[in-house]
């Protein structure tokens, strides 16, 4: 008896202790206690890392990873580099920039037309749909080495097929970046297909009919009126993180060449990931890394802030 | 007067068939006009499927090839007799030396089956986890601090600062995770911002607030409430568990930066396929069996998840 009175007057406690918080604090301590863990991840690995990145690219470190103060000189030599001929940041500010506006010109527009044939379920829409992702599914890796080894034997064998003689396009540096920059617009479609498919998918059916039942006839008249005005969240969103990720990936530069690339295709994400790959314990040449990527975040900043800006409006407007 | 009246509007009925039938004129070339540009989208689209195929058809078609027949033979044309062979060599003789200070450390297939099995599972089931639970408090709580949390996790997204990967290498070195499996793994998967969080975020903003207030109702609490809105959240994190699978299945750059004394498939292939291009006694046909191989798992892991795949994804707008 006495025993149960005292179960009863713990559970009581801690009905009161339950109580006692109040419905705001409990709701604080449920969200920050699941935040907590991600936020210290953010704080080391993502601010401690920016913050003494930062630093280093101010720094010198040399051979036995002893740091010296050198002012603005990392980042004079980076600029230096960029507007001198054929240096290799030149190569790679050049390569970067050409290889994401091609890409944007050519697969965006295109991408928006295959998700809307995935959209409108057209015959063998689930096999596009599967031939579309297979540079996904089997991984671009893969494929890269399918296309490299086909590149290497087949591709000359292929286009003599049908009475087109091609160089050795893997064999001379000289077409590097066309090879794969070529690439990257030939299987660079992928998951945002599917995104924007579902995006279109998402609009509400009645809508369309209305539009029909008001005139409405061609693919060119459902995009600007319906389509686009109710996927520009979605396609702006893309279109932002692309723009924020002009410099910083290697594309599909490692997976071709691993680290030994041909300068003549470098670009930014390239140079910055061979530079502290082939480091090999050795930190020297963390600093300059460090300064271009700073300088060029800075340099990307305004054009993101501009999109973002735009995507709003465009995303108010409609 | 009835007359002109009589005239005036059979002029102005004439006036209206001419407008009808310009219309019609018009009408009927745009309707042209969209059927042409329909059909030539629909043809230009398997044209550009067929490129997608054509290596894979090549791949296929030479992995069962005599090497000598590969190097003598037009490369398009059938294996003269079907060699099984080749698949039997790469999973007899794929290896991956590594060499560490500690020594030389050789991996074989089903050492580089169990770390890929462990990379391409572990870290993505992590991040996701993470990523699931910043996304629905995000999305789902309005409290101080909440919005702030959410506007830099889309500025990190959309402003990467670069050139840090080496004072992450000096961090991971020194914090001893550099060349550890383990943290590595936990390190990975620690990341809560990305595309997947957009998604997600996007997703938790869109179930109605009556399934946390049902569960108030009756007595529970939060995290009552957050494994009623699992289970609606599920495929989607199922299927971006998939993707990402597929993804860490492949991903050799990893080991080669942050883990120089392990190897998994995909380090294993590259430089398997490596030594057939520096002819150290691999043929490409046999390369070209080991590509097959070791896609298997992804593709099948696709086609189970097909539907999925291609009906969970969707991203909003960044608005912050």
């Amino acid at each position: 008896m006495r025993k149960t009175g005292e179960i009863m007057d713990k559970e009581n406690k801690t009905v009161r202790a339950r109580r006692g918080l109040s419905r705001t604090a409990r709701e604080y301590l449920f969200c920050y206690g699941w935040l907590a863990w991600p936020l210290v991840f953010f704080l080391v690995f993502w601010v401690y890392v920016n913050a003494s990145g930062i630093l280093l690219a101010f720094q010198s470190v040399d051979f036995f990873g002893k740091k010296t103060w050198v002012g603005l000189d990392n980042f004079k030599n980076f600029v230096t580099g960029v507007f001198a001929d054929g240096d290799v940041f030149a190569v790679s500010v050049r390569n970067s920039v050409v290889g994401y506006l091609l890409s944007a010109a050519i697969n965006m527009p295109l991408g928006l037309l295959f998700s809307y044939l995935m959209f409108k379920k057209v015959p063998g829409g689930r096999v596009f749909t599967f031939i579309f992702l297979l540079p996904q599914i089997v991984s671009m890796f893969i494929y890269v080495l399918v296309f490299r080894n086909f590149a290497y034997d087949g591709f000359t064998e292929f286009f003599a097929l049908i009475g087109i003689k091609v160089p050795n396009f893997m064999g001379d540096p000289k077409y590097a970046f066309g090879l794969t920059c070529g690439f990257g617009i030939w299987c660079g479609f992928g998951m945002t297909l599917i995104i924007n498919a579902n995006a279109m998918r998402n609009i509400d059916p009645a809508l369309f009919e209305s539009a029909e039942m008001d005139g409405m006839r061609t693919v060119f008249q459902e995009f600007r009126y319906i389509i686009m005005p109710l996927i520009l969240p979605t396609f702006m969103t893309q279109f932002v993180v692309g723009i924020g990720g002009i410099f910083a990936s290697p594309g599909y530069l490692t997976a071709f060449y691993f680290s030994s690339a041909p300068v003549e295709a470098y670009n930014m994400g390239y140079y910055m990931w061979q530079r502290v790959y082939t480091s090999l314990g050795n930190n020297e040449s963390f600093s300059i890394v460090a300064a271009s990527g700073l300088t060029l975040s800075l340099v990307v900043l305004p054009f993101v802030l501009l999109a973002r800006k735009l995507a709003d409006k465009s995303s108010e407007v409609y | 007067m009835a007359e002109i009246e009589r005239a005036a509007s059979s002029e102005y009925l004439a006036g209206l068939e001419e407008r009808r039938k310009r219309e019609n004129r018009r009408n009927r070339a745009a309707d042209a006009a969209d059927k042409t540009f329909r059909i030539v989208l629909y043809v230009f689209t398997c044209v550009y499927c067929l490129t997608l195929l054509v290596p894979i058809y090549w791949l296929v078609l030479n992995s069962f090839k005599d090497p000598f027949e590969y190097y003598l033979n037009p490369t398009f044309s059938f294996p003269k007799k079907m060699l099984f062979s080749n698949f039997e060599y790469f999973l007899t003789n794929v290896e991956e030396v590594r060499y560490t200070a500690t020594g030389r450390i050789t991996y074989g297939l089903p050492e580089m089956f169990m770390y890929s099995v462990l990379w391409a599972a572990v870290p993505p089931a992590i991040s996701l986890f993470w990523t699931f639970m910043c996304a629905y408090i995000l999305a789902r709580f309005r409290f101080r601090g909440g919005r702030f949390i959410y506007n830099l996790g889309t500025v990190i997204m959309i402003i990467p600062i670069m050139g840090m990967g080496g004072e992450d290498i000096i961090l991971k070195r020194a914090l001893g995770m550099y060349d550890n499996m383990f943290l590595t793994m936990i390190v990975n998967g620690g990341t809560f911002y990305g595309l997947n969080f957009l998604i997600l975020y996007t997703m938790c903003k869109t179930i109605p607030k009556e399934y946390e207030e049902a569960v108030f109702i009756d007595g529970g609490g939060h995290f009552r409430a957050l494994l009623t809105v699992l289970p609606m959240m599920l495929p989607t994190v199922a299927v971006m568990w998939v993707m990402s699978f597929i993804t860490g299945w492949n991903d050799y750059s990893t080991f080669l930066t942050y883990l120089p004394s392990y190897a998994n498939i995909a380090l294993g292939m590259y430089n398997f396929q490596y030594n057939a291009r520096m002819q150290d006694g691999v043929s490409q046909p046999q390369v070209l069996a080991g590509l097959i191989l070791v896609c298997i798992p992804s593709v099948l892991l696709y086609l189970v998840n097909q539907k999925a795949i291609t009906s969970k994804f969707y991203v909003g707008g960044i608005k912050g």
